[in-house]
C-alpha cells in the first residue's frame, strides 16, 4: 500500500475509528446544546451547539473521504487513479479545516461575546480566505487553531477560576489536550509518528468532553 | 453567581412569579415579587414575550400576563440549563 501525506498506513484503520468517535461525540454535545437552546432561547447554547456541529461535520465528512480512499487503495490501481485518489485525500484534509476551523471561529465569537454579526462573518471570511488562498495551507490551519484553542482554554480557566466548578475543569483540561493535538504539528518534522499521538491527545479531549456531557445527562 | 446565570435566574424567577399567581398577573406585581427596577423588568418581560415564554392579555383589569407552555417547559427544565451551561462554560 502506499503512504499518503504525513498518516503511517498501520494507522489509517485506526484513524477512521477516531475519526467516527470525534464525529460522533462532537454531534451528541451539538444536538444536546440545541436541545437546551430550544428551551431557554439562550444564545450562547446555539452557537455552542453551532461550533460542535461544524466540528461533527469535518470529522464525518474527513471520515466518509477516507473510507472510500482505504477501499481504493486496497486494490490495484493505474497512474490516473492513484491521482484520484490524491485530490480526494486532499478534499478530506482541507473540509476538515475549513470545518474545524469555522468551528473553532463560533467558539471563539460566543466566548468573547462579541454580539456583533459582522465581526463574527468577518472573523469567518478572513480565515476562510487564508485557508484557500494561504501558499502552506495545512501550516496555516495549526497555526491558527492552535492560537484559537489558546484563547478557548484560557476563557475555560478564567471560568473555572471564577466558579469553581468541578465540572469546568474539565473542559480547561480538555481544550489543552486539543491545543496539544493541533500545535506539536507547527514545532514537528517528524509528523508521521506525532499524527498518531495527536490523535490520542484529541481522543482524551473528547473523552473528557463526553464525561462533561454525561454528568450533566445523569443528574 | 456570575452575570449570565443570574440571567437565567431571573427568568425563572419571573416564570415563577407568574405561575404561582395562577397564571396570571399584572405588571406592577411582576416588578415587586421579581425586586427588578422599572427599566429591567421592562427589558425581561419584552424578552420572555419575544421569546415565547409569556402571554400578555389587554382585559377588563388592564394588562395581565401569563405562562406558555414553552414558559412551563423552561420552568420544568431549569435545572438541566443550568446544568449544562455550567459544564460547558455557557454561562
Amino acid at each position: 500500500m502506499v503512504s499518503l501525506s504525513f498518516v503511517p498506513n498501520w494507522f489509517l484503520g485506526y484513524g477512521l475509528i477516531f475519526e467516527l468517535a470525534f464525529a460522533v461525540i462532537t454531534l451528541a454535545v451539538s444536538l444536546y446544546s440545541f436541545r437546551i437552546y430550544k428551551l431557554s432561547g439562550q444564545k450562547q447554547s446555539k452557537l455552542f451547539g453551532t461550533a460542535f456541529l461544524l466540528f461533527s461535520l469535518s470529522y464525518f465528512i474527513q471520515l466518509f473521504i477516507n473510507i472510500g480512499i482505504i477501499f481504493e487503495l486496497n486494490e490495484v490501481m493505474t497512474l490516473l487513479e492513484f491521482q484520484d485518489i490524491i485530490t480526494l485525500n486532499s478534499l478530506a484534509i482541507f473540509s476538515h479545516m475549513v470545518f474545524f476551523t469555522l468551528g473553532l471561529v463560533t467558539l471563539a465569537y460566543m466566548i468573547l461575546n462579541l454580539k456583533n454579526k459582522w465581526v463574527y462573518i468577518g472573523f469567518m471570511a478572513l480565515s476562510m480566505l487564508f485557508i484557500f488562498f494561504s501558499a502552506d495551507r495545512i501550516s496555516f490551519f495549526y497555526v491558527l487553531s492552535s492560537l484559537l484553542l489558546i484563547v478557548i482554554s484560557v476563557y475555560y480557566l478564567k471560568n473555572y477560576l471564577k466558579n469553581k466548578h468541578s465540572r469546568t475543569i474539565l473542559m480547561v483540561v480538555a481544550f489543552i489536550f486539543l491545543f496539544l493535538g493541533h500545535a506539536h504539528f507547527i514545532f514537528l518534522i517528524n509528523h508521521e509518528n506525532y499524527y498518531v499521538v495527536g490523535n490520542f491527545l484529541e481522543f482524551f479531549a473528547y473523552t473528557l468532553i463526553l464525561i462533561n456531557l454525561l454528568k450533566v445527562l445523569r443528574k | 453567581m456570575n452575570r449570565k446565570r443570574d440571567r437565567l435566574q431571573i427568568i425563572h424567577d419571573i416564570l415563577k412569579v407568574i405561575k404561582e399567581k395562577n397564571g396570571r398577573i399584572k405588571p406592577t406585581h411582576v416588578l415587586y415579587k421579581s425586586n427588578l427596577s422599572h427599566q429591567m423588568m421592562d427589558e425581561y418581560m419584552k424578552e420572555l414575550l419575544e421569546k415565547g415564554f409569556i402571554v400578555e392579555e389587554n382585559g377588563k383589569e388592564g394588562k395581565t400576563y401569563s405562562v406558555t407552555l414553552k414558559g412551563q417547559q423552561y420552568l420544568n427544565q431549569y435545572r438541566l440549563i443550568i446544568n449544562f451551561t455550567s459544564s460547558f462554560g455557557l454561562d
